[in-house]
């Protein structure tokens, strides 16, 4: 998380930037703003092997487990372009899929917006997510900083090799189905594949580049600059009391 | 087409500035053309009264279905007001935000930044509807 919003603090007039990853152990990120007190008891999670992080950016919870991990950071422009830049990144993740043998769409237009407070993130795909046969398979999220826009997401290959419904507190908070990736599907599932992380990461770095042309810079160093901003960044991404804040 | 009132300052943000009836204290929200962009609001996170801001430094946050965006202060000066209503219902900034919908008075600290700030027929050219 530090990582991904030091490269939005570094981006350069006239680049974009993308950034893939994967998680070393089982990690639960909360959205910016959501509501989690009560909803996760942290001990029973530490006793999971399971890490917890606050996002920078909005929306619910995800856990980050056997998945790929994507970074945009791209000029942002107006209040306009985010729900833009939401439909062009989701549009490459697509022609990505496409390429590995998978068809999705994008989810039509909710009847209402879920609050940060309403669940899980993969558990009701909102307008504009990559979903295949009704189900979320790429879940999103932004943050806009001035100029420049953060957009990272997650993409599922398989299953998490831990199941939280037995920590999770159903409550106000969420409704029983609304686990972290309750009715969400996975690229396994889909029967893609047999493909490995590298193949996947590279279709969608073409796809990402073919979508939006220009230059792109795909961060698997970071800058001497970057990397400071990073490690100034990781404390606070750290602190529990930030991110148990709400 | 977004409501942009003759009697406001706009930032290139897309935030007014109001006046209220106490002399050098401004209204601030977003205009009515960023709620309509930014889709329906769902979490403001707004300083206390008693803060202060220097121009565009950022003063809160607002999350539109998982998009958060910062929010700048459009002016130097001191939060003397912050409308807690958006705790409980954030939907205000996108029914009325020139009125109910708005977020923090500010007493401005420095007058001549109000110079600087777009007029409305400005306003109006930066989104299109001039």
């Amino acid at each position: 998380m530090a990582v991904d919003e030091a490269l939005a603090r570094h981006r350069l007039e006239g680049e974009a930037t993308l950034r893939i990853y994967r998680w070393v152990r089982p990690s639960l990120s909360f959205g910016r703003n959501q509501a989690v007190e009560g909803r996760y008891d942290p001990h029973a999670l530490r006793s999971l092997g399971v890490e917890v992080v606050r996002r920078p950016t909005g929306g619910r919870e995800v856990l980050h487990d056997r998945e790929l991990t994507y970074a945009v950071v791209l000029p942002a422009g107006s209040p306009g372009s985010p729900r833009g830049i939401y439909r062009a990144v989701n549009g490459a993740l697509l022609d990505a899929l496409r390429a590995l043998g998978v068809r999705g769409e994008i989810a039509a237009p909710a009847h209402r917006t879920p609050p940060p407070d309403a669940g899980a993130c993969f558990g009701d795909p909102a307008a504009g997510e990559v979903v295949v046969q009704g189900r979320k398979l790429v879940g999103s999220a932004q943050l806009r900083m001035g100029r420049t826009l953060l957009q990272h997401g997650s993409l599922l290959l398989d299953r998490p090799s831990v199941d939280l419904g037995a920590v999770v507190s159903v409550g106000a908070a969420g409704s029983p189905r609304s686990g972290p990736l309750a009715s969400g599907t996975t690229l396994r599932e889909l029967g893609a594949g047999p493909v490995s992380f590298v193949e996947i990461a590279s279709t969608v770095e073409a796809a990402v580049a073919a979508t939006f042309g220009g230059r792109w810079r795909v961060a698997e160093a970071l800058t001497p600059e970057e990397a400071a901003t990073a490690d100034e960044l990781e404390p606070r991404y750290l602190d529990p009391l930030r991110t148990w804040r709400r | 087409m977004a409501r942009i009132p003759d009697d406001l300052f706009y930032t290139e943000e897309h935030e007014y500035l109001k006046a209220t009836d106490e002399e050098g204290v401004y209204q601030v929200g977003v205009t009515d053309y960023a709620q309509g962009e930014l889709g329906d609001i769902v979490f403001l996170e707004l300083p206390a009264a008693g803060d202060s801001f220097s121009h565009m430094e950022t003063f809160g946050t607002i999350e539109a279905v998982k998009a958060v965006s910062d929010l700048y202060a459009p002016v130097s000066g001191e939060v003397v007001a912050v409308n807690d209503a958006l705790e409980d219902d954030p939907s205000l900034v996108n029914s009325d935000p020139y009125g109910a919908g708005w977020m923090v008075r500010m007493r401005v600290s420095d007058p001549s930044e109000l110079d600087a700030l777009m007029s409305p027929d400005a306003y109006r050219e930066l989104v299109g509807e001039d």
